[in-house]
């Protein structure tokens, strides 16, 4: 019988190698003996963490990234019924902005977020000004995440910005940005309040407006 | 003494240096957007109606006005005659192989949904699939025999770069992005067999289409993009096994079909391919996205620049949309300096010229092409002689 912490170092090791039939099997094995979900998370969002390393070093390229995202998803799936009375980190309305149908990046800082203990709303892509503000209204969420991949799109950031200016939600809410085009400063012109240069950092930063 | 346009792309083609370093615009991946287009129209005061000759990217045709005007050494010979944009462009469609494309206002892009091989599982559904023939191309080669006849009256170097698609590109389109990258990793049979038969079918194409206007060619361009913007999508080491085969099929379909030099084109940091391209006998890559890691033109040129042409280069991701004219100016110096010595260089943009760009800073890359292309190479006869 392995002890705790090794089954929680096999689940990451399971997930950086790819292996999803073990890192499920290993999945259940801590649930049947009583494990934390959110220790179990915790060791697939370090997992995760490895991969983005290995991603940005050209160890790992996109199909990588894919499987290892939907290895996460399934484990996400097997944990999830366990952990409805477990509070959550905080929500987080997501989503590409409008014009725009590109979703890979979004979507992977969509799952790490959830992996990570966030409520996570996604709107999907090609989401209108009205759509945003709409559901930031209605969900009240902590965290507004928009995404773009396009120069003719990242104007879109800007106006969601400025309606919920209008509707007096901004200052309910934190704003953060990322996508191909978009820069530190462009975050900051646009009136948003952080930028995720990647995944990981997104994440990072989320979790760290929760803390504070 | 100068030399036609012709000659002039010929000799960078061959890695030689000539009077000055040739240009090209009017490619499919190598023009202007429709709407930047009119915007250079306004600006340079031509009044003419514009041309579209590829609705999905919105690429303009430029007409032999302005290319005459910009001094430009290449024509293309496209399947169907450019026209000018109706006022009923579709706003969704599905083109021959089944994939569903939506207008988001510049280009038609891949709808959630379009992609018809999202679902399958097997191999033996790939094969079921109703795959286009090569007649559902429908491309019009009686045209395309005119133009190549006429342009090979002219001085011009004659290119074909209309939709050869790559089997990697295409085959994420048809099954969808998530899907095709998992398949290469779990599903490796069903992988090889979408891109097996997108090849079939392009060789076909080759065939049918670029067989008969061949003698006439002087450089083919077909279409893989391979890398992101700080890495290729794949490991080399996937490269070699799922694609490599096919771009090879594809490379060696247009070597039977002509003499034409073949130019891959393909978008994002894919220096770590490019051993492999050049092995299969591609003679140059396309656009050179020199934004992207690892493709700096000086360390692309030391490594590669005796084996493979380089096309495009000039930076359409910072300098041609946000940079003024003198930015512009150095940036086409720059890249003249670094890729053009012994030959080996046609300057054209990164990929098609967006709405964003202003039309002075595409006169200002074309002008300094010009200019600076012809000193650059008089100079360096001159320390020669």
């Amino acid at each position: 019988m392995m002890d705790k912490e090794a089954i929680i170092n096999s689940i990451k090791e399971a997930l950086v190698n790819l292996d999803g039939g073990r890192a499920k099997e290993l999945v259940k094995i801590a649930l049947d003996s009583g494990m934390d979900a959110k220790e179990i998370l915790n060791s697939v969002v370090e997992g995760m963490e490895v991969i983005g390393r290995k991603f940005e070093a050209s160890e790992y390229y996109l199909p990588e990234l894919v499987v290892a995202g939907d290895i996460c998803k399934e484990i996400f799936e097997i944990v999830k019924p366990t952990r409805k009375k477990e509070a959550k980190l905080g929500k987080v309305v997501i989503g590409t902005v409008k014009g725009d149908l590109h979703d890979i990046g979004k979507n992977i800082v969509a799952m790490m977020l959830e992996s990570a203990g966030f409520e996570v709303i996604d709107l999907g892509a090609d989401v209108s000004k009205e759509r945003f503000v709409e559901v930031v209204e209605k969900e009240r969420p902590n965290i507004l995440a928009m995404s773009t991949l396009l120069t003719s799109t990242m104007m879109e950031m800007k106006e969601v910005v400025d309606g919920l200016k209008e509707r007096g939600l901004r200052n309910s809410v934190k704003i953060i940005v990322g996508g191909a085009p978009i820069t530190e400063d462009f975050a900051r012109e646009i009136g948003a309040d952080g930028y995720g240069e990647d995944a990981v950092k997104g994440v990072k930063i989320c979790r760290q407006w929760m803390k504070g | 003494m100068a030399l036609s346009s012709k000659e002039r792309v010929l000799a960078a083609l061959n890695h030689q240096e000539s009077d000055r370093v040739p240009i090209d615009l009017g490619g499919t991946v190598s023009t202007l957007h429709i709407e930047a287009y009119k915007k250079l129209l306004k600006y340079i005061d031509v009044h003419e109606e514009a041309y579209v000759m590829q609705m999905v990217f919105g690429a303009a045709a430029p007409s032999e006005r302005v290319l005459k005007l910009f001094k430009i050494d290449t024509r293309y010979v496209h399947p169907f005659p450019p026209k000018p944009l109706g006022p009923s462009v579709p706003l969704e469609f599905t083109d021959i192989w089944g994939i569903k494309r939506r207008f988001t206002g510049y280009y038609y892009d891949l709808t959630p949904d379009g992609s018809p091989l999202s679902n399958i599982k097997t191999v033996e559904e790939v094969e079921e699939y109703r795959w286009p023939t090569v007649d559902d191309f429908n491309y019009n080669v009686g045209y395309m025999v005119k133009e190549a006849e006429r342009l090979a009256e002219t001085d011009y170097a004659i290119g074909f770069s209309y939709y050869v698609v790559g089997s990697f590109a295409q085959a994420q389109l048809l099954r969808g992005f998530k899907q095709f990258f998992s398949d290469l990793m779990l599903r490796p049979e069903v992988a090889k067999a979408i891109m097996n038969k997108i090849t079939d079918i392009m060789v076909e194409v080759i065939k049918k289409y670029v067989e008969p206007i061949g003698k006439y060619l002087d450089f083919v361009f077909f279409g893989d993009d391979l890398g992101t913007q700080s890495a290729p999508m794949i490991s080399p080491k996937m490269y070699r096994e799922f694609v490599k085969p096919n771009h090879r099929r594809i490379v060696e379909a247009f070597k039977s079909a002509s003499r034409a030099k073949v130019i891959l084109h393909s978008d994002g940091a894919i220096a770590p391919l490019l051993e492999d391209i050049i092995e299969i006998g591609v003679d140059g890559i396309n656009p050179v996205q020199v934004s992207a890691k690892g493709m700096d033109t000086a360390l692309l040129k030391e490594k590669f620049g005796k084996r493979l042409v380089f096309w495009g280069a000039i930076d359409t991701q910072k300098v041609l949309p946000f940079g003024n004219q003198e930015d512009v100016r150095r940036e086409v110096r720059k890249r003249i300096e670094d890729l053009a010595i012994g030959g080996g260089y046609v300057l054209t943009s990164v990929h098609n010229i967006q709405p964003e760009v202003p039309p002075e800073n595409v006169v200002a890359m074309f002008d300094e092409a010009i200019k600076f292309g012809e000193e650059f190479y008089s100079r360096r006869g001159r320390n020669d002689g």
